[in-house]
């Protein structure tokens, strides 16, 4: 019975590695990103102040 | 709510309380997730039997059914972070409702693959516009609407009362979809977890179901923090860059 449902099961298990690895990429590469961003704002800010 | 949790509240959704509390939180919370995750995937293929009639296609409830509790539950938070936008105009409750969107976006597409991986060998179909799943397909279609209408709208503060406004009219899909296995004739079975008169699955089945729904909640908490943080961060930066342009 296993083996002739085994690609559903098998395919629901991928889908949710798929999907829900999506978004921890997402949040990650969302935190990296928004950190650079801000660490360069701050750098073009403390330069403006220097100079 | 009680004067203290109101003023708790009122702490968190100061953005530096909330980002000392997130950068303290976040790496516990990914650690006891992934623990979670192991525990409830043990629990779904070694400790759960197959069921007596959908055999060893139940192993699939263990995903469809958290993602599908997550999906509504991420909807009913962004609800109440409307609420917070509309009545308040708190700008963390935009920030949370936003960063929930993409989430729980997610969240119900999976629910509607899985869901449908399981119907074709239980009823023959991959997909059948019943209530529970047309309504449900309606709530990942307001996920779409919500973060599309984030991005069109430029100017941050009209964004955030269009995207409030916008959810709390979806949120009349949030009744629909839980009831509509009992007010309409559904292939979509009946509640069998919350349930007034208590489960009908068995314990060996619903205590993996229970961790599994746990991990999800915490994946959720987890990400939805590092996405906050992200749009915060985010937000501080374009205020930078303004005032830099500004002073130029």
């Amino acid at each position: 019975m296993s083996g002739q449902y085994f690609g559903f099961i098998a395919g629901s298990y991928a889908a949710a590695i798929l999907v829900l690895g999506a978004m921890i990429v997402g949040a990650i590469l969302s935190y990296r990103g928004a950190k650079t961003r801000l660490a360069r704002a701050e750098a073009l800010r403390d330069g403006g102040k220097a100079s | 709510m009680t004067d203290q949790t109101s003023g708790s509240l009122l702490r968190l959704a100061n953005p530096a309380v909330f980002n000392r509390l997130a950068d303290r939180l976040i790496a516990p919370f990914a650690v006891l997730t992934l623990l979670l995750f192991v525990w409830g995937l043990y629990g779904a293929f070694f400790v759960s039997p197959p069921d007596y009639q959908q055999g060893e296609t139940i192993r699939i409830m263990f995903i469809h059914v958290p993602s599908a509790w997550m999906a509504m539950f991420v909807y009913a938070g962004m609800s109440l972070s409307a609420l917070g936008t509309l009545i308040w105009r708190h700008p963390m409750a935009d920030v949370a409702q936003k960063c929930a969107a993409p989430l729980g976006a997610g969240f119900t597409l999976l629910c509607l693959v899985t869901g449908s991986l399981w119907g074709k060998p239980m009823w023959g179909t991959w997909w059948e516009w019943d209530a529970r799943m047309t309504s449900v397909l309606v709530m990942f279609l307001i996920y779409i609407g919500v973060i599309a209408l984030q991005q069109a709208i430029e100017e941050p503060n009209r964004a955030a009362r269009a995207v409030a406004i916008l959810t709390l009219v979806g949120a009349v899909n949030l009744p629909i979809i839980k009831f509509s296995v009992d007010w309409w004739s559904t292939l979509h079975q009946p509640a069998s977890v919350f349930r007034m008169d208590g489960p009908t699955i068995h314990g060996s089945m619903l205590g993996p179901l229970f961790i599994m729904g746990i991990a999800f909640l915490m994946l959720y908490i987890t990400l939805l923090m590092l996405f906050m943080r992200a749009e915060v961060m985010n937000r501080r930066a374009e205020r930078l860059e303004l005032l830099a342009a500004e002073a130029d």
